[in-house]
């Protein structure tokens, strides 16, 4: 990647530790030419004396290092001046760091976030939704975290979609660590994105100033479960400010992973009650395939009755509701689970898979 | 003069005899032990002292040497007290009797000349017996578990003076009946029987299978879910103790003292629980003299350890080699032993920190990331050893007032257990082992045949479930139990699909 030498010099100023964003902004605007806050970063009237040291130790040897540093892992920075179609938003930060396609940042999408400790349904939606974007080519931009972010991520991975993950901590870092293989993924077939430099940790701080560049890179921000008091909500509040759609899944109501988004529902957020509510919003149709009609055995028949009335049932119940021997049972909850007709969640708690129709088989 | 008499000692589970020779010579009174013995044998001078004074001997004044042989083992314990007193009496032309030799003498005395109950005696008697002796005299407290060994005549005598008055024909004693061998009724001792846990019925089911194998189970739940209950109930259901069995278990008990005296040898396959502070040498074996842990206490029985986590992990990794092998090596200082630890490990605990992943009674509050540290505290591979993983969940109020008893029995479920297991021992007659859990790779491929139909499922679920290589030899045996409990011959998909759901753990959190 080639810099000029004012962009190269700013990346070496951000890599300083204490140059923060808001900083960062302020030097930027008292001092046109860069090289002069490495100049005057010893004079009396400089704003940041504690960053002094720090500036006065950067040479071009540094330089060289962390440029190589940046390159090694395959890093390109992106600046506000250069790019204004993808820093078009409010608050946007006067640089980016970037890995993997660069070109997907410029093209908006769907912001799909919400909780880390998700429930099933959440996980699911957020799965689907993910799925239908990736059919839908839309890109997915979400957060990475545990829950809502990875499912969502993963939807639309796994459908061949393209996806921008926005992390609050150094690309060099990985957080969660679980996502690690997630993270790998996303580099070849999306973008990694974050604000902050290398060897920057994540620290909590951090994610609520993440979340504007959620919702500034996206055209459609989508809720998928929060509860009132979440970090999501943060990222509902930068894209009011910067003026993006918000959407909201519906929810449970005594469910508290729900209350935050029926609560933006009341607001009046826009409703996505199937993934087409989503697509809609981008312009696109999509054809619903008809479901498979899966033909079970009379005995596999008993199991989709046991659900009509239930959204899931434990094991002891499905044993009082199909009168079955536990052997037998067991049996039987394994083979369907291999046909998909069971979902297994966490635990010994079995649901319907209900994205399919059964019918009896004839005889 | 000179006097010998026969006693023994042991080492590890066996004991090998030690000749005890007295030598009483002119000069003033010195009383010498030799022999390596330890402070309870040199203490026992006094003892041996006061009790022949007691009883009516005289205790010479002269120079005494007691020599115990050989004399370059250690000698533990206050066995001797008594074959010293005899061989003293004898040495010093008190006592005559042709009794004295092929008899071997076990027991201590009290200053009254009373003999005491020592810890080790069956082992002993039964070394003695492959020795090629005859006759052995014990404490009445050890009489109880020598009643089932055949071929050694046993005698309790209370104290010095009678047993003197027996070995000189002035008195008749008869020596200990024998019992014929019957395994007991564990029933009268595990207060819990299957009938009375509410519901669970796939974690019960789960337990038969394990009973019928010897399979160790590891159950996840949340708290208050009968995780406890159900594994008190399991020796309920566990096949019948053989008397081979039985003979190893007591040899151990024995050893440690912790025999029931009113029952004597150990009728009933053992359960131990220890607490979860539990040490590494606690549960395999360990301390000075080496002595068996829990999982050589457990042999042949249950080892049930609650709250899995919680264990030191060191402990918890200590019973990698005994789950393995079915025998612990404890060394030490002293001594190296191997004592046999062939035990059904049954292990519970909560999914996560704050117990209800998974769990459709309370909402589970722990982040991944937590949930993830808890597991991560059992290792992968000794979970790999466990072949039954199930979950547990809390059952319903209704279930639990449900007045109407229909459930099953111990006694029920104990009998197709039994007839798995004879199944089992048929199968495996010449190959050494007694169980399908301890077949090795050879076992399994000349054992569990599979048709077409249940090859084809596990592929399938192989492909589809993500399960882990190491989950495949798991699920063969465990089929396998599932076939014997139906008398099945053949490895049906029936079969392997039921045993793919016990091992679904591995796919989901580790």
């Amino acid at each position: 990647m080639n810099y000029t030498t004012q962009q190269k010099l700013t990346i070496l100023l951000a890599s300083i530790k204490g140059a923060s964003t808001p900083r960062l902004e302020k030097l930027l605007s008292l001092y046109p030419d860069v090289a002069d806050i490495f100049r005057h970063a010893d004079s009396p009237d400089f704003p940041y004396p504690m960053l002094t040291p720090a500036l006065k130790e950067q040479n071009k040897d540094s330089l060289e290092k962390y440029l190589k540093r940046l390159e090694k892992n395959e890093i390109t920075v992106l600046f506000r001046d250069s790019h204004p179609n993808i820093f078009a938003f409010k608050s946007a930060p006067p640089l980016l760091y970037v890995k993997g396609n660069v070109e997907l940042l410029s093209k908006g999408g769907v912001a799909i976030v919400g909780s880390r400790r998700c429930s099933r349904y959440g996980h699911e939606v957020a799965y689907s939704l993910g799925k239908a974007a990736a059919q839908g080519g839309i890109t997915v931009i979400s957060g990475g975290a545990e829950g809502i972010d990875s499912a969502a991520l993963m939807g639309a991975l796994e459908n061949g979609g393209k996806v921008i993950a926005v992390f609050g901590f150094g690309m060099d870092k990985i957080y969660p660590a679980g996502n690690k293989e997630l993270f790998a993924r996303i580099a070849q077939n999306g973008a990694l994105v974050s604000e902050y430099p290398l060897g920057t940790p994540a620290y909590q701080s951090h994610f609520p100033m993440r979340n504007r560049i959620i919702s500034g890179l996206c055209d459609m921000l989508a809720v998928v479960e929060a509860s009132v008091k979440s970090g999501t909500s943060t990222t509902v509040s930068w894209a009011q400010e910067q003026g993006k759609s918000i959407a909201c899944v519906p929810g449970n109501i005594t469910s508290e992973q729900s209350q935050g988004t029926n609560k933006l529902l009341k607001e009046g957020a826009r409703i996505i009650t199937c993934p087409e509510d989503m697509l809609e919003y981008f312009g696109k149709g999509w054809v619903r395939s008809d479901p498979e009609l899966t033909e079970l055995s009379p005995e596999e028949y008993e199991f989709v009755k046991a659900f009509a009335q239930e959204e899931e049932l434990s094991l002891d119940e499905l044993a009082q509701k199909c009168n079955n021997s536990p052997g037998a049972l067991a049996a039987q909850l394994t083979m369907l689970e291999l046909k998909g007709v069971l979902l297994r969640t966490q635990g010994s708690i079995y649901k319907l898979n209900r994205s399919k129709k059964y019918t009896l088989k004839d005889r | 003069m000179l006097s010998k008499v026969t006693s023994y000692a042991l080492s590890g589970v066996d004991g090998f005899p030690v000749t005890v020779e007295t030598y009483i010579s002119g000069g003033l009174f010195s009383y010498d032990t030799v022999g390596l013995p330890d402070t309870a044998v040199k203490e026992s001078k006094e003892r041996v002292r006061s009790a022949i004074k007691n009883s009516g001997f005289e205790m010479p004044n002269t120079r005494i040497t007691v020599n115990l042989a050989p004399a370059d083992l250690k000698k533990e314990g206050s066995v001797y007290d008594l074959p010293i007193a005899i061989s003293l009496l004898g040495a010093s032309g008190q006592l005559f009797s042709a009794l004295l030799r092929g008899t071997v003498f076990i027991g201590e005395l009290s200053l009254s000349g009373e003999i005491r109950a020592v810890n080790g005696v069956m082992p002993m008697i039964i070394s003695a017996l492959k020795d090629g002796y005859k006759r052995a005299v014990i404490p009445p407290g050890n009489a109880a578990e020598v009643r089932c060994i055949e071929g050694i005549e046993c005698y309790a005598p209370d104290n010095l003076r009678q047993l003197v008055r027996f070995l000189q024909n002035e008195l008749q004693l008869s020596p200990i009946e024998k019992v014929p061998w019957k395994s007991g009724d564990s029933a009268s001792i595990y207060y819990t029987d299957f009938s009375q846990i509410k519901g669970q019925h796939a974690a019960k089911r789960a337990m038969e299978i394990a009973a019928a194998g010897s399979h160790n189970l590891l159950m996840l739940g949340p708290p208050g879910s009968g995780k406890t209950m159900l594994a008190r109930a399991l020796p309920s259901i566990l096949p019948e103790l053989t008397f081979k069995e039985a003979m190893e278990v007591t040899k151990i008990h024995s050893i440690t003292g912790c025999l029931d005296p009113g029952r004597g040898i150990v009728d009933c396959r053992p359960f131990r629980s220890p607490h979860h502070t539990a040490s590494a040498p606690a549960l395999t074996g360990g301390g000075m003299k080496a002595r068996p842990g829990e999982v050589s206490l457990a042999h042949n029985g249950v080892l049930f350890l609650d709250e899995f986590p919680e264990y030191s992990r060191v402990a918890l990794e200590a019973l990698r080699q005994p789950l393995e092998d079915g025998v612990v090596t404890v060394s030490r200082v002293n001594n190296t032993i191997t004592y046999p630890a062939r035990f059904m490990l049954i292990a519970s605990m909560n999914p996560c920190p704050c117990g209800y992943y998974g769990s459709k009674v309370k909402q589970c509050k722990c982040s991944p990331a937590q949930i993830q540290r808890y597991l991560g505290r059992v290792s992968g591979p000794l979970v790999d050893r466990i072949d039954l993983q199930i979950e547990v969940d809390a059952i319903s109020y209704d279930a639990l007032r449900d007045k109407q008893n229909n459930e099953e029995s111990s006694q029920a479920v104990r009998e197709r257990v039994q007839r798995a297991r004879l199944i089992q021992q048929e199968r495996f007659k010449d190959s050494g082992i007694f169980a399908n859990a301890h077949m090795t790779a050879k076992e399994i491929s000349r054992f569990c045949p599979l048709t077409s139909d249940a090859d084809a499922l596990l592929k399938q679920a192989f492909d589809s479930l993500k399960m882990s290589a190491r989950a495949y030899s798991r699920i063969l045996k465990i089929s396998r139990t599932i076939a014997d409990l139906e008398g099945s011959k053949q490895i049906s998909a029936q079969h392997v699909a039921e045993a793919i759901r016990y091992r679904s753990l591995d796919r989901k959190y580790w």
